[in-house]
């Protein structure tokens, strides 16, 4: 067989080189408009890949930030009932002032029972999400459990929301009476230790920062002075002491409210899946879902996730892989025909 | 990327020339068709649209064979074996004639001639005109691995014939 391919080869060798001289010929004839001409010989596989990819990105850039929660800033009125509904818990009937829809599309549905704890239900549209049991516990048995209640608890209130979504921190920001700031502070961050997706950063804002200091300092000269042994230290500490007292008795009179700024972030939601949650958490408390929930939260994730794997195998990698199989098996038996 | 015209002509003309030479075995004929491939080639150069696959060579050849469709006479029987070769006197511009000096090549031809359509065309594309599979494969609008086996069947075919 190769004697007869060579033999072959030999033959066409000598029909091509029969053709120089008609080559030259044609050549002489056709050089005017040959000279200038090009031609584009080989196909780009990259551009309609290049195309494809970046028309792919845009489409998915776009579903991404429609899928973006706008802004959400809510004008609270703790004062006002916006909403009649009532709930039931326990013996006694709670209403709360500040009872509002502050999510838009998130009006949850409510059910109440005979339990000390009222739950709040609410469903999500995705396969992600579950729904989220949200307790309100009564003011009687703890009144301090949520950030509202911790605003009206010290006399203040919140005014305003921001929700950005997508996982971004919620800010909230209240006032509280300026003396009852430390107590309060105190009493947030137990509030937070408590739910383990929320953390806290309080930003006093407008606050005149020697009141915060003045307290302080006056809490630090008593403690001097209870320790102290020295007769003669101990009356220069009272003295101070006085001087600040009225420092701080006239800082009173000017401010009465301290605006405070509570950043809720989340800590360790589970792949994204609690981000939408910590608003409620954050007004109405948190009931952590139990292991065994979070357990088939993230099964369910995984399964999602491999489908997605098995999706761009089946359409993309399987497809390539047979191309490639088939190409090669091609080459390999015009290899041995050459 | 892009390529002067003038180096695909110097690259294409005797493979064109030698496909078209073994289809029409005269020479000043081939000669003409092998001008008037070139000359539309140039016409119609900027219809000529690169795809996968598909290359200037095999464009070219279709163009070639357009031309073989309207010039071959078809009312012709006879083929390179049967005529006269060697005599002088028979003169019909024959470049195998001239060509074919040896029995051996003429033998080649002769088996080249006996093929089917497709087989005849495929071994012409490959062995005498020199052209790569893809543009075979375009020309003849088979797959690569159908090649194959054509290309396999008629060599030994040729094979059994003339025991080379």
């Amino acid at each position: 067989m190769i004697e007869t391919k060579n033999k072959l080869k030999e033959l066409g060798k000598k029909l091509r080189d029969r053709g120089a001289e008609h080559q030259e010929v044609l050549r002489a004839q056709l050089i005017g408009r040959m000279q200038d001409q090009e031609v584009r010989t080989s196909y780009s596989v990259l551009k309609p890949l290049v195309f494809s990819g970046a028309s792919i990105f845009a489409v998915i850039a776009l579903v991404i930030f429609t899928q973006l929660d706008d802004e959400r800033v809510v004008a609270y009125a703790p004062a006002s009932v916006v909403s009649e509904d009532e709930f039931f818990a326990g013996e006694g009937t709670v209403t709360s002032d500040s009872y509002y829809p502050y999510v838009t599309g998130y009006a949850p549905s409510q059910n109440s029972d005979d339990n000390d704890i009222v739950d709040y239900e609410q469903e999500h549209g995705s396969m992600l999400e579950t729904s989220v049991t949200i307790n309100l516990l009564t003011r009687e048995e703890d009144p301090l459990g949520t950030t509202e209640s911790l605003f009206t608890s010290f006399g203040g209130h919140i005014s305003s929301i921001y929700d950005y979504g997508m996982g971004q921190p919620t800010t909230i920001t209240g006032f509280v009476p300026a003396d009852s700031y430390f107590l309060f502070r105190e009493q947030l961050r137990d509030l937070v230790k408590s739910d383990r997706f929320m953390m806290e950063s309080i930003n006093a804002q407008d606050l005149i920062p020697s009141a915060i200091s003045i307290d302080e300092y006056i809490e630090d000269v008593k403690t001097q002075i209870e320790k102290t042994t020295n007769q003669t230290k101990k009356d220069q500490l009272e003295t101070q002491l006085e001087n600040l007292q009225e420092s701080r008795e006239s800082l009173d009179s000017r401010v009465e409210y301290v605006t405070v700024g509570i950043t809720i972030e989340e800590s360790s939601g589970v792949w994204g899946a609690g981000d939408q949650y910590e608003l409620e958490r954050a007004m109405y408390g948190f009931n952590d879902p139990g292991f065994l929930d979070q357990a088939c939260l993230n099964v369910v994730i995984v399964i999602f996730w491999f489908v997605q794997a098995l999706s761009v195998a089946f359409w993309i990698l399987i497809p390539i892989g047979i191309w490639l199989l088939v190409r090669r098996k091609n080459r390999r038996a015009l290899r041995v025909l050459d | 990327m892009r390529k002067r015209f003038l180096d695909l002509y110097d690259e294409y003309h005797p493979k064109l020339y030698a496909y078209v030479l073994v289809r029409v075995r005269q020479k000043q004929e081939a000669e003409d068709i092998v001008q008037q491939t070139f000359t539309k080639a140039l016409d119609k150069i900027d219809d000529f649209k690169p795809r996968r696959g598909a290359t200037f060579g095999s464009w070219l050849f279709q163009i070639a064979k357009n031309e073989l469709v309207d010039r071959v006479r078809k009312d012709s029987k006879l083929t390179f074996c049967e005529t006269e070769v060697l005599d002088e006197k028979t003169a019909d511009g024959s470049i195998l004639n001239d060509l074919i000096d040896q029995e051996s090549w003429r033998e080649v031809i002769c088996q080249i001639e006996k093929l089917n359509e497709l087989e005849r065309e495929v071994i012409t594309l490959k062995y005498l005109a020199d052209m790569s599979y893809n543009d075979i494969a375009k020309i003849t609008e088979k797959k690569p691995n159908t090649l194959a086996v054509i290309l396999k069947r008629a060599l030994e075919k040729i094979r059994e014939e003339i025991n080379v």
